[in-house]
């Protein structure tokens, strides 16, 4: 695939011995959201820094754009904006001063920091010293850091980290706007599923330091199979019973699961005819959570 | 790499000092050494000028001394930790993400400090004769009426050359440790043993921190030119630096 946006190939990462990223391989097409999601320590941040040419990989390869990172990477950072973590910012500079080390390395044009200040919405305060900012704001100037010249590609590790949740809110909105108004994709790696349900079209889960899903967001819900929780007064023989009858079901602590959700009435009608008290029988989706903790083994988010 | 690129680099980096305290320091220092000096020749000349001393080598000589050995060091410690300084907290990562190759950044920063001192002496060089301007009218006893350029441009000439090796390395230990602590004590480490070796003739003429003081001494034949081992080994270490530097896991 040599027109995508990002593509890794068994990318490795050891440190002293201690693998942090195993045999990533990574596919991002251009013009999608991709979410790059795990749990804090999943290796999110070393891949993405592997994208950048900050680390250098114990193994594997990085393309960007079509083109080899280790041959190519300044013609691949001209057109790959990035933000990661917290914005990289020079307090003692005002707003329009910091665009503009971005600006006179990028040989952009000057009318570049009006344009980035107006996407993000600082065109008022550009003028102050960023020392000044609040913390929505210096990630909204992160932002336009990473929107100055022309860029491709916007490659953004955890772009909402310590934002309240109206700049989370701010921040979301941008990084939607983006691909749509201008043509960019997007590479957003976060450990929030919300944040990745409300803006991606792709999905990565990392897990490990390994990738354990990729695909596009449908697919992912696709994952989201419903299933039939079921509670009666003798839990583990109603689970017999209806196993005998032809409905394989799981055990889920006080309840059961069944499959079969079209089944719903003639279960209850076998339950309810064998002298069982059916307390409960609903039809569930499994969440976003689920389906990624099922895939990560987190135990908390 | 074109050449417009790496001067955009560097002028960047000459950005960057808006407003910080590595430019107020250009100023700062060697005006704080030619106060002293002035003070000092306004308080106590008279009596030197009396026993046959001239008034401006001894400002030339007291302020030159002063400066390479106690001033500069701590200002070349200061200045390289500041720069490095910028960046330590959490910029690489945007530095090194932008299209400019990683040795550029660090010969622009390299290139930036270097200026920084030259334009120190530059103060220094500006100071001393506004200073004997000054003593010449309120201190006439002084006798500070001819002041002959040499004693303090051809000195301050030889330092900032000879100093360059110095630079390089603290520039490197400033670089490479994220540790403000680290690099000033390295900082002040170098300044102390250049201190000692400022009289050590044989070979404490090559220790990179007393190169500047033992290049304004008189050259015997034969012995190595110390501007010149100033300037070639601050290339060398700048290549290394910059190669390393090149390499390194940005984490």
């Amino acid at each position: 695939m040599p027109g995508q946006a990002i593509r890794t190939e068994r990318l490795s990462k050891t440190f002293r011995g201690k693998s942090a990223v195993r045999q990533v391989s990574l596919s991002v097409a251009p013009g999608s959201v991709y979410a790059f999601l795990g749990p804090n320590g999943a290796g999110k941040s070393t891949t993405i820094r592997m994208l950048l040419g900050l680390l250098r990989p114990t193994e594997g390869s990085v393309a960007l754009h079509g083109m080899d990172l280790q041959r190519h990477r300044l013609q691949i950072l001209a057109r790959t904006g990035s933000l990661i973590e917290n914005p990289s910012l020079y307090a003692h500079l005002t707003g329009r001063e910091n665009l503009e080390i971005c600006r006179r390395v990028l040989g952009a044009p000057a009318s570049d920091i009006d344009r980035a200040l107006d996407i993000v919405g600082l065109q008022n305060a550009g003028g102050s010293c960023v020392k000044t900012y609040s913390l929505g704001m210096k990630q909204r100037l992160g932002l336009a850091q990473a929107l100055i010249g022309r860029r491709d590609l916007l490659v953004l590790d955890e772009p909402t980290n310590g934002l309240d949740p109206a700049g989370m809110l701010e921040v979301r909105s941008l990084i939607r706007e983006v691909p749509a108004r201008h043509g960019i994709t997007v590479f957003l790696s976060t450990h929030l599923l919300t944040e990745a349900e409300q803006i991606a079209t792709h999905v990565g889960i990392l897990s490990r330091g390994e990738l354990v899903f990729q695909g596009t967001a449908t697919e992912l819900s696709l994952r989201r199979q419903p299933r039939l929780r079921i509670r009666t007064d003798r839990i583990s023989d109603a689970g017999a019973l209806l196993a005998s009858a032809g409905w394989p079901v799981t055990p889920a602590g006080e309840s059961i699961l069944a499959e079969d959700v079209t089944a719903a009435a003639a279960i209850t009608r076998v339950l309810v005819e064998a002298g069982h008290a059916v307390h409960h029988v609903a039809v569930e989706t499994a969440s976003f959570e689920e389906i990624f903790l099922s895939m990560t083994d987190a135990e908390v988010l | 790499m074109s050449l417009s690129l790496f001067v955009r680099v560097v002028t960047v980096e000459c950005l960057k000092l808006k407003r910080t305290l590595a430019l107020g320091m250009v100023v700062l220092a060697p005006v704080t050494v030619v106060i002293l000096h002035g003070l000092i020749l306004y308080a106590g000349g008279e009596r030197s000028v009396r026993g046959g001393g001239d008034a401006w080598s001894q400002l030339c000589t007291n302020s030159v001394s002063m400066w390479t050995l106690l001033m500069m060091p701590m200002f070349v410690t200061l200045e390289t930790s500041l720069l490095a300084g910028l960046e330590h907290n959490g910029n690489w990562k945007a530095v090194l993400t932008l299209p400019a190759p990683r040795w550029a950044v660090y010969i622009a920063k390299l290139l930036v400090a270097v200026g920084l001192l030259w334009m120190a002496h530059v103060v220094l060089f500006a100071g001393t004769l506004a200073s004997a301007s000054t003593l010449r009218l309120v201190q006439p006893s002084l006798k500070l009426d001819a002041l002959p350029l040499d004693p303090l441009f051809w000195p301050l000439v030889s330092i900032s050359t000879a100093a360059l090796l110095g630079l390089a390395i603290q520039h490197w230990v400033s670089i490479r440790w994220a540790s403000f602590t680290a690099a000033i004590g390295f900082g002040m480490f170098a300044m102390i043993t250049g201190f000692v070796f400022a009289n050590a003739a044989a070979w404490g003429r090559l220790w990179p921190w007393s190169l500047a003081i033992h290049s304004v001494r008189p050259n015997t034949p034969g012995e190595v030119d110390l501007v010149l081992a100033g300037m070639i080994g601050a290339i060398v270490v700048a290549l290394l630096g910059s190669i390393e530097f090149s390499r390194r896991d940005i984490p």
